[in-house]
């Protein structure tokens, strides 16, 4: 793929996640990554808009079940724009069914994360996302 | 024996064809046959058969006389014969010898005075002759044949001779021979030899000698003749002259023989036998005219050499016959004349009995045509004047029984258009009960049934007014459930009398309730049980009130009965003529049960209808909620592993080795939870119908690969081996492969959870269409009692009981579900799953083990084509 390998240590990682804990397990893990900047959102509601004031964002983990707009909604959202067109968005959900995985593919996802996210294997998860490679796992 | 047309009009005569010419007559032709058979017949046989005997005898008798007269001309002719030559033997032995011979004749001339000529022969040469006869060549000649060429001073030439006649030993005696020379018309010549054998004498005759000689005295009718039957040479006037130049002529049965006198051809032929060749014979035969001949033969001993020869006496046939001709035209003419007899007789006699015959015929016909009464007047006193009468009598029995009928067959169609209403009505009962049972069967809402069964019952049987009511809650009142026809109700809303409140229409106004205890009949129903009818004559204006008009105004109440409880009653109105019948009230009694199961069936199917839509509910709410709680479940243990994790990476600091432990127990229970809850979703959805197989073609081989880093994880630290053998050649599935994994991945675990050390291998391979996969292990083993039950839902196997008959025991899979952890065993829902996965596959799965030695589970799934 024609994105960018971006460095752990500067990458701006966007975690949509309704659920502090799992924020916190995330940013905790990422952190064990050298992943600096965690930004948080923790609703459907105008991701867009709030990503657009970040400024720079190197990836974007999506949960679907959301409240007030899921993860479909919010990425065709951020899609439209073309600032994050080319961000790698990466649904991270419970719902860690074949279904699921596929329509996540269908929908534009860059990538599928099942939860419960896996401590050992998740920070390699995000590195390879960062190398720009796509990251289909379901568990 | 006419042949009358019988009957009354053409059409009537062409409806009942009468077979009368054909038939008529019948009886004369048996007659006349008969009498022909029994009288001419035999007339005409016995008559024939006797002009036949008679014509045979007369054959006889002619053919007897016949040759009677032949035998005696015959003798007469040797005899005259014989006589001649003694008379001519003694003259000569008187006549001195040497003198002449002219004295000779002079004196014998007058012994035979019609001889016309002599001549005298003397050593075979002619001495002396007188009178005109034969020439010298033929008086040489003849007598060479006398001689028959013993002479021996004869030329070779005269020798040749040989046809003429030569006197036979016998008449001539021993010394002397004699003969017939020659025959013709003009002459006869007789040669006699004298016994001193060198002297000759040949006598000429006139023929009328002869012929006179034969033909006297011979009775032989108009046809009859006697002739000479000789060799043709002998009549040969040419022989006579040139005798000796004529060359041998062939002798025996080719000769030609000739009559004389007349030179006709002798038909006569010779007799068949040549032994006895003298024997007199007589012959029917065709003559020269064409005609039977009847003919006798008489041989002369003249002819000795096959030729024959004799006397022929013959008579026509047709002249013999004569008499029996008369006979045989007298028998033909009484045979027609008894035919004619007989015919005329029959005639007379069939027109006598078949008058009669006719007559009754035709009155038999006329009955058949339903003219009974026919009488014939009695002509005669016999047997044909009997069968008239027993006739007459017979068409008056025949009148009367036939009007007796009539009156029955009145009384039966009377009975029998009864009955057919009968069974119409019942037909009409049968359809209203169907219909019913049809409403019964298809109509489930209650209310809608019950209108439904008073508008059928009303329609089908012509009732007024039908109306349901069912007892209310409390049993002390009924409430009108239904009516037909629905108008609005007429009359207070109290319980109103059963009778006397008929509006003009007939329509009977219903109460909505009534009470039960009131005086209605609907009501007295309700509180016995059973039918209740009442009838009156209808209430009419005075004016119109006729008695044949009066029609019966009956009410009925059937109780609706539940066993013995009584749920409601349907009430009826009608107006009939002839009032409500037993059969109708049965009809309608049949129909209140089943209007009555119905009801309780409507009730009842509600009743289900409503559980199944709470079971329903219930289901969905099951699977939703599960759903819903395995998801809200699987958060808080998100976080749960993950920090445990988290912790025990060192990411946050580092732990002491007792936290560690106590990490590690959050950890591994908190993933143990996990699967549960996974699996719990898993089952729930397949349980709900919402699991769908995504199928597609499975490498199998390459699959397994995928599980194998699973798996090695999962033994890490423990001494196995762990392998796989999936042949190349194995034909590809059609399955769900993330399913298959999950299945795999399942198998793989649990056989590493239960074994320590060892190996454990996964196998497949391919057998009749099916593919199998098995994970073998050396692990703990399964006892046989729990291999069914390992995979059904929480089967707990680790009971109180179970664990004390396996204490000392092996320790088995089924009793523990996790090796590490005791505390948290006995929730098999795993394989539980496996087994829906492979069934949703269409397979099965199960497992072989020994306990202490290992298991092998498998599953099978058919292989695509």
């Amino acid at each position: 793929m024609g994105w960018k390998t971006t460095p752990a240590a500067e990458a701006v990682i966007l975690i949509v996640e309704d659920n502090l804990n799992n924020f916190i397990l995330m940013t905790r893990l990422l952190a064990f990554l050298g992943v600096k900047k965690c930004e948080w959102k923790a609703s459907g509601w105008k991701v867009l808009e709030y990503a657009g004031t970040l400024g720079r964002i190197d990836l974007i983990l999506m949960d679907i079940a959301l409240p007030d707009a899921d993860g479909y909604q919010s990425l065709a959202a951020l899609r439209s724009d073309e600032r994050f067109s080319d961000v790698p968005i990466i649904a991270v959900t419970a719902d860690a069914s074949v279904d699921s995985l596929n329509r996540a593919r269908e929908s534009g996802f860059n990538g599928f994360i099942g939860k419960p996210l896996d401590p050992d294997r998740f920070p390699n998860q995000i590195r390879r996302a960062l190398q720009g490679e796509e990251v289909w796992e379901l568990a | 024996m006419g042949a009358r047309i019988v009957g009354g009009t053409p059409a009537s005569s062409g409806a009942r064809s009468v077979p009368t010419t054909g038939m008529r007559g019948g009886l004369g032709r048996t007659l006349l046959t008969a009498f022909l058979i029994l009288t001419i017949l035999p007339l005409a046989v016995t008559g024939g058969y006797a002009v036949q005997q008679n014509r045979s005898n007369l054959e006889r008798e002619v053919a007897a006389k016949l040759l009677a007269i032949a035998v005696l001309k015959g003798e007469a002719l040797l005899r005259w014969f014989e006589e001649l030559f003694s008379s001519l033997s003694s003259s000569l032995s008187a006549h001195a010898s040497g003198s002449p011979y002219e004295d000779w004749w002079s004196v014998y001339r007058h012994q035979v005075r019609d001889a016309v000529g002599v001549m005298v022969l003397e050593d075979g040469e002619p001495a002396w002759s007188a009178g005109e006869c034969l020439s010298d060549e033929q008086a040489l000649w003849a007598v060479g044949d006398i001689w028959d060429g013993e002479n021996s001073g004869r030329g070779a030439g005269q020798q040749a001779t040989g046809i003429l006649v030569r006197p036979a030993a016998s008449v001539g005696g021993p010394s002397m021979r004699s003969g017939l020379v020659a025959l013709s018309d003009a002459h006869v010549v007789v040669g006699f030899a004298a016994p001193e054998a060198d002297r000759t004498v040949l006598l000429c005759l006139e023929p009328e000698t002869i012929i006179a000689m034969l033909r006297t005295d011979a009775e032989i009718g108009r046809t009859g003749r006697i002739s000479l039957c000789v060799p043709r040479q002998t009549v040969r006037e040419q022989v006579y002259r040139e005798g000796l130049s004529v060359v041998s002529e062939p002798a025996g049965a080719g000769v030609d023989m000739v009559l004389w006198p007349g030179g006709e051809p002798c038909v006569m032929p010779a007799p068949a036998n040549g032994v006895d060749t003298f024997a007199p014979t007589h012959q029917l035969y065709k003559g020269l005219d064409g005609g039977w001949t009847m003919g006798a033969f008489y041989p002369l001993p003249w002819f000795d050499r096959g030729a024959g020869g004799g006397i022929v006496v013959e008579q026509a046939q047709a002249e013999v016959l004569a008499s029996t001709e008369n006979m045989m035209a007298t028998l033909i003419a009484l045979v027609l004349a008894v035919a004619l007899a007989t015919t005329a007789i029959a005639a007379v006699v069939i027109r006598q009995i078949t008058r009669p015959v006719i007559d009754l015929t035709e009155s038999a016909i006329a009955m058949a045509e339903g003219k009974l009464d026919q009488r014939l007047a009695v002509r005669s006193r016999d047997e044909i004047g009997i069968l008239t009468y027993v006739f007459n009598e017979m068409a008056a029995e025949l009148k009367s029984l036939y009007d007796d009928l009539e009156a029955k067959v009145v009384e039966r169609t009377q009975r029998l258009q009864q009955a057919n209403y009968q069974i119409q009505r019942r037909a009409l009962h049968l359809q209203a009960s169907q219909k019913v049972g049809q409403a019964i069967t298809s109509v489930r809402d209650p209310e809608l049934l019950l209108t439904q069964v008073t508008d059928l019952i009303r329609d089908h049987f012509v009732y007024s007014s039908v109306a349901v009511y069912m007892v209310a809650p409390g049993g002390g009142e009924a409430r009108l459930q239904a009516c037909s026809p629905s108008r609005p109700l007429v009359g207070n809303e109290d319980g109103q009398p059963a009778l006397g409140l008929l509006t003009s229409g007939g329509e009977r106004p219903w109460p909505l309730t009534l009470r039960i205890r009131d005086g209605s009949l609907v009501g007295r129903a309700l509180r016995e049980g059973d039918v209740q009818v009442h009838s009156e004559p209808a209430l009419q204006t005075e004016d119109r009130q006729q008695d044949w008009n009066v029609r019966m105004l009956s009410e009925v109440a059937v109780p609706l009965k539940m066993e013995a409880r009584v749920v409601g009653a349907i009430g009826v109105v009608t107006m009939a003529h002839e009032g409500i019948q037993q059969d109708e009230l049965d009809v309608l009694e049949v129909l209140a049960n089943q209007v009555t199961v119905a009801l309780e069936n409507a009730r009842a199917y509600e009743r289900e209808r409503l559980a199944i839509q709470r079971m329903e509910a219930a289901d969905a709410f099951k699977v939703r909620f599960l759903a819903n709680m395995s998801h809200a479940l699987r958060g808080p243990l998100n976080t749960i592993i993950g920090f445990s994790r988290l912790l025990l990476k060192g990411i946050e600091g580092p732990i002491s080795q007792r936290q560690r432990e106590d990490l590690e127990q959050i950890h591994g229970d908190s993933q143990h939870l996990l699967s549960l809850i996974n699996d719990i979703l898993s089952i729930s959805q397949i349980q709900a119908g919402l699991t769908e197989l995504r199928l597609e073609p499975v490498d199998l081989a390459q699959l397994v690969e995928t599980v194998m880093p699973t798996a090695t994880a999962l033994v890490r630290g423990k001494p196995i081996v762990l392998t796989h053998d999936i042949p190349e050649t194995l034909p590809r599935l059609y399955a769900d492969p993330a399913r298959l994994r999950h299945v795999l991945v399942h198998l793989l675990n649990n056989a590493a959870k239960f074994t320590q050390q060892g190996t454990i291998a996964v196998r497949a391979w391919a057998s009749d269409g099916e593919v199998y996969v098995s994970v073998s292990d050396s692990g703990v083993g399964i006892p046989e009692g729990d291999r069914e039950r390992i995979f059904a839902y929480f089967e707990r196997r680790d009971t109180r009981a179970e664990r004390d008959q396996l204490s000392g025991g092996i320790r088995t899979q089924a009793a523990t579900t996790d090796v590490k952890d005791e505390r948290s065993e006995g929730v098999g829902i795993g394989l539980a799953l496996c087994k829906e996965f492979i069934e949703l596959h269409g397979g099965r799965i199960w497992v072989d083990s020994e306990p202490g030695i290992g298991s092998t589970f498998t599953f099978s799934i058919g292989a695509t084509l």
